[in-house]
């Protein structure tokens, strides 16, 4: 709730650094302001299903002072460099909706709710002569871009033999091709292997010289090895990290975002690493998994330990066994470049 | 004006049918200005990242797939019609929204991750079929019935 004179650009910008990169960027910011406490967070939730349309506005010009207040908005926190995925880029957000509504006199109540690279909503209307489907778009949508691994720029890393001095030598940045077995594990599982070290318990897997990939797949169908596997946020996982380093065997992770202070001591002090994998490439990951079995906690659903075997999956360091973070350089980095850019609105 | 009839078989199929259209179309909106912003990126890595976004994009919208594992929470508007009536209704409007939730995330074709817990603060415990939507509801004039589904994932909404 803020004072009917606090400035929303100076809180929009004070608050969108202190989010990380775990709601997934690019997407989009929505703002409500107004009502009451929870009514502004309708409004931010309902702007988020409005159509992206920041090119248009930025082309044809604003013509109110929220349009005005949006173009500011989104030039100003593009400007903080964040970047796709936290990596450090021209475009954190595609577009700013805010939507607002009357208030009282005494506060200002906003809300603000972002929406990641996986954005999905559709409108449709019923008037009583059946149900609805929408068409499917057409696959000219979509531009002439084709990822695939990159063999030059990529170091490709065995994982079956993987060493902690290898794991070592890694730098910030770096993008791997990782093929070969790696464990799974998100949440719940951390949990309960929190609990059965504790009571002094053997776990259902040797975590010994073996990477953890922070995940929660979709269910294979038909001839799948795997569902969508993309990665979680791996922030939730920091206060495990000092465990799973210490008294576990593990020597590296792999998740989505950036690490807390905590995390990175950990692997700092472990000589350990941490990769990041693009989230919102779900499918696209999963299409490196050749084998896939649940190895332990089996009754976790999703949450379960998986065994992957994946070929060329792609990730990059984002914490070196040094504790340098790209989460935190990337952005700096472009943060000073965006700098000396000269803003071009059209 | 006439009355509109919405029965409830409709108003689940529809419920369930944009949530799989959802799940591995991302809307047209997002694909034009990702592929602007993928254009005019200058870090690598970024545009690395970018690049996977939008192959998978389009790899989910020709072998209609989920596009990310966290199929996400539902989010359900309904702009009810003043003249507009339900009839076939076992129970209420909310209910056939997450029978439509139900019938869309157990899809066998296209399973859909579910993410939802029945008790958020003790045992949260897995509802198995991604049900309850979160349902929101206002009554409007006019005789239609307009829904907005989406598919929020927990990435982005932990961070309101």
């Amino acid at each position: 709730m803020m004072n009917p004179n606090d400035s929303l650009v100076d809180w929009v910008m004070k608050t969108v650094p202190t989010m990380g990169a775990g709601w997934c960027p690019p997407g989009m910011l929505g703002i409500g302001v107004g009502g009451t406490a929870e009514k502004a967070m309708m409004l931010a939730k309902e702007a988020l299903m409005e159509p992206i349309d920041m090119f248009d506005l930025l082309a044809r010009g604003p013509a109110n002072k929220l349009e005005e207040l949006r173009i500011e908005l989104y030039e100003k926190v593009n400007a903080l460099g964040i970047g796709a995925q936290g990596l450090g880029g021209l475009t954190t957000v595609l577009d700013v909706k805010i939507a607002l509504y009357p208030t009282h006199a005494a506060g200002k109540p906003v809300a603000m709710i972002p929406n990641c690279a996986a954005t999905r909503h559709a409108h449709v209307v019923m008037d009583g002569s059946g149900s609805v489907y929408l068409d499917p778009p057409s696959l000219d949508l979509w531009p002439n871009v084709s990822w695939a691994p990159d063999y030059d720029k990529s170091r490709k890393v065995d994982l079956n033999t993987l060493t902690r001095e290898q794991v070592a030598s890694w730098k910030p940045g770096d993008t791997l091709l990782l093929s070969g077995r790696m464990l799974t594990g998100r949440d719940a599982a951390h949990k309960r292997i929190q609990d059965m070290l504790a009571k002094g318990e053997k776990l259902p897997v040797d975590f010994s010289n073996r990477v953890i990939y922070y995940v929660g797949p979709v269910d294979p169908v038909r001839d799948e090895v795997m569902g969508p596997a993309g990665p979680t946020t791996a922030t939730r996982m920091d206060k495990f990290t000092e465990m799973m380093l210490a008294q576990t065997g593990l020597i590296g992770m792999i998740g989505k975002a950036e690490r807390g202070p905590a995390a990175i001591e950990a692997i700092k002090k472990h000589k350990s690493a941490y990769l990041m994998a693009v989230g919102g490439a779900a499918y696209l990951v999963a299409k490196a998994i050749k084998q896939a079995k649940v190895v332990g906690f089996a009754d976790l659903g999703m949450e379960a330990i998986y065994e992957f075997d994946v070929q060329d999956m792609p990730v990059t360091v984002a914490v070196d066994s040094h504790g340098s973070s790209v989460h935190d350089t990337g952005p700096k980095e472009w943060q000073a470049k965006i700098g000396k850019i000269p803003v071009v609105t059209a | 004006m006439p009355t509109t009839t919405i029965r409830h078989a409709d108003l689940v199929e529809t419920v369930a049918a944009a949530l799989q259209y959802i799940s591995y179309y991302h809307p047209a909106d997002y694909i034009t200005h990702l592929a602007r912003a993928y254009e005019r990126e200058a870090s690598p890595a970024a545009k690395d990242a970018i690049a996977q976004i939008l192959t998978n994009s389009k790899m989910c919208a020709q072998g209609h797939r989920p596009i990310c594992q966290d199929t996400g929470v539902v989010n359900v508007f309904l702009k009810i019609g003043m003249d507009v009536r339900f009839e076939g209704f076992p129970g209420s409007i909310e209910d056939a929204v997450n029978e439509g939730v139900r019938r869309a995330y157990t899809d066998p074709d296209n399973p859909l991750r579910a993410s939802v817990l029945a008790d958020p603060l003790f045992e949260r415990k897995n509802t198995r079929d991604n049900t309850p939507a979160v349902t929101h509801m206002t009554v409007v004039p006019g005789h239609q019935l307009e829904v907005t589904v989406a598919a929020k994932g927990g990435g982005s909404e932990n961070k309101s």
